[in-house]
């Protein structure tokens, strides 16, 4: 691996990294203060979070989806400002987003974008219209459902060329 | 006659935790704690009407926060775990100090002001706005949905739910004088941009609001509310 | 007059509905039409001769940093006390945002005149 390939997936690894620790400190400040259901450790109890919750849930991904998008989002302006510099430099970074593992993570990135967007257009739906909770619910199903489907479909098209 | 396990969350560490108690059926959790003072004096609740009017007995009930008077008590269930509101310093037991839901309450100028021309001087019965009056209205200041809200509560200066129902319950009245100010007020930061759809204040509401619903009311009417 | 936290909320939801479009946009030109392999530094000429796309490109990224920030900000806001430490939370994110935008308006800038 070249030096500039070196930083970027540094760089990479510490986004990841700070992007694992906010979720899951979300998660607990979401279960700490307002339980959900009052027994067992907080892994319990997300486990036991009923279709009353969902919406709290959404909250929280979108908020994990969000920051890690933005976290992406701070090193792919540098790798793609790296084309003014050298295109040659560019190209030696951008090889490995061709890379198995990093197909992975794009898919991964892909499921946040799509998560993101769709429970956020249900967001903005909610502001525009007087939708009820009930409704509010089944919207968020549709949002998630949407999200697994086209998620999964593109991630069997980035990853085919290397499972191939 | 069945014997239901309970756990209370007591405020003394030392303080017994753990009771059975003989239950037939219908009872209300707030009968069990009543049945409980009996065998330990020392265990504190309040309450008041009994008839889901005065929001009193407020208290969660295996993680929910629900009017302890009119929840019954499901016979069958592995325990009953009983706590304090969320969100609120305790005082004693299951008894919390409610000033912080007061405070945001009170900040939003919560009493009717009419406005100079004194016109329209009534609603008519069939009058559109009503529907959002009459079902704001309804709020008895539980605290429900300030502990069912991750945002409510100190640490995160957001005004709760039930203020910004009534805000929007007094901004839907044509005869608010004070509309804009009010306006002005729960855009500040803690108003109405801090609400994030959980929706735990709607699904907790022991009288049926969609305070969610009014917060979102009370921010579109915000937009281009004056300085 | 709109209060600035109105103001906030409104450009939240306005580039909400403009990223939807140009983020999915962005990700299915270069990961489902074409393969993320060959998006390499021909791809990338190519595409930004076109202004539409520099135009893209560069609504994009001030879209996706207006609603960043704006979410971060109020982030910070609920999270951290109103005190100093907040304040310098608001100015790391205004800073982050600001070489951000300034870094990528830059590389827009000089492939587009190039």
């Amino acid at each position: 691996m070249s030096a500039l390939q070196v930083v970027f997936v540094a760089a990479l690894t510490a986004l990841l990294l700070g992007v694992v620790l906010f979720s899951a400190f979300t998660v607990r400040a979401a279960l700490v203060v307002r339980p959900t259901t009052a027994r067992g450790s907080w892994l319990v109890r997300i486990g036991r979070a009923s279709n009353r919750d969902v919406q709290r849930w959404a909250f929280v991904a979108h908020r994990a989806t969000g920051v890690a998008v933005f976290a992406f989002l701070l090193l792919h302006v540098f790798d793609v400002a790296l084309f003014t510099l050298s295109p040659a430099r560019f190209d030696d970074v951008h090889e490995l987003y061709g890379t198995a593992p990093m197909r992975v993570f794009e898919c991964l990135l892909f499921f946040a974008i799509l998560f993101h967007t769709f429970n956020g257009l249900r967001l903005v739906l909610l502001d525009v219209a007087e939708i009820r909770l009930s409704t509010a619910r089944r919207l968020l199903h549709v949002a998630v459902a949407l999200t697994a489907v086209a998620g999964t479909a593109a991630s069997v098209v980035i990853l085919k060329p290397v499972v191939a | 006659m069945t014997a239901l396990a309970v756990e209370i969350e007591r405020s003394d560490s030392e303080a017994r935790r753990h009771f059975t108690v003989e239950v037939g059926e219908p009872t209300m959790v707030l009968d069990v704690l009543l049945a409980l003072q009996r065998t330990d004096a020392s265990l504190a609740f309040r309450y008041s009407c009994r008839v889901a009017m005065c929001g009193t007995c407020t208290i969660r009930v295996d993680g929910r926060p629900v009017l302890a008077c009119r929840t019954p008590v499901l016979l069958g269930a592995d325990g009953l775990l009983l706590e304090p509101l969320a969100g609120l310093p305790v005082v004693r037991d299951l008894i919390v100090d409610t000033t912080p839901f007061s405070t945001a309450w009170r900040s939003v100028e919560p009493w009717f002001t009419p406005r100079a021309d004194a016109e329209p001087r009534v609603l008519a019965a069939d009058d559109p706005s009503r529907e959002a009056i009459e079902s704001g209205l309804d709020c008895i200041s539980c605290g429900a949905c300030w502990t069912a809200c991750d945002l409510a509560g100190a640490e995160h200066r957001f005004l709760g739910p039930a203020a910004l129902n009534r805000a929007m319950t007094l901004a839907a009245d044509a005869r608010d004088g004070a509309r804009d100010r009010r306006l002005r007020l729960v855009s500040q930061e803690g108003g109405v941009t801090r609400c994030h759809y959980i929706h735990g204040c709607s699904g907790a509401c022991p009288k049926g609001i969609d305070p969610a619903a009014s917060i979102r009311r009370l921010r579109r009417w915000s937009i281009g509310a004056g300085r | 007059m709109t209060q600035p936290r109105i103001v906030a909320f409104l450009v939240m939801r306005t580039t909400a509905v403009v990223l939807a479009v140009l983020v999915v946009g962005h990700f299915a030109v270069t990961h489902l039409v074409n393969d993320v392999a060959e998006t390499g530094s021909s791809f990338v000429m190519q595409r930004w001769s076109s202004a539409l796309w520099l135009a893209w490109d560069w609504t994009m990224l001030a879209a996706a940093l207006a609603h960043a920030g704006a979410g971060i900000w109020l982030m910070i806001d609920e999270q951290a006390p109103a005190t100093r430490p907040r304040r310098l939370y608001h100015a790391a994110l205004v800073v982050t945002i600001g070489v951000l935008l300034a870094v990528g308006t830059a590389a827009l800038t000089i492939a587009g005149t190039r």
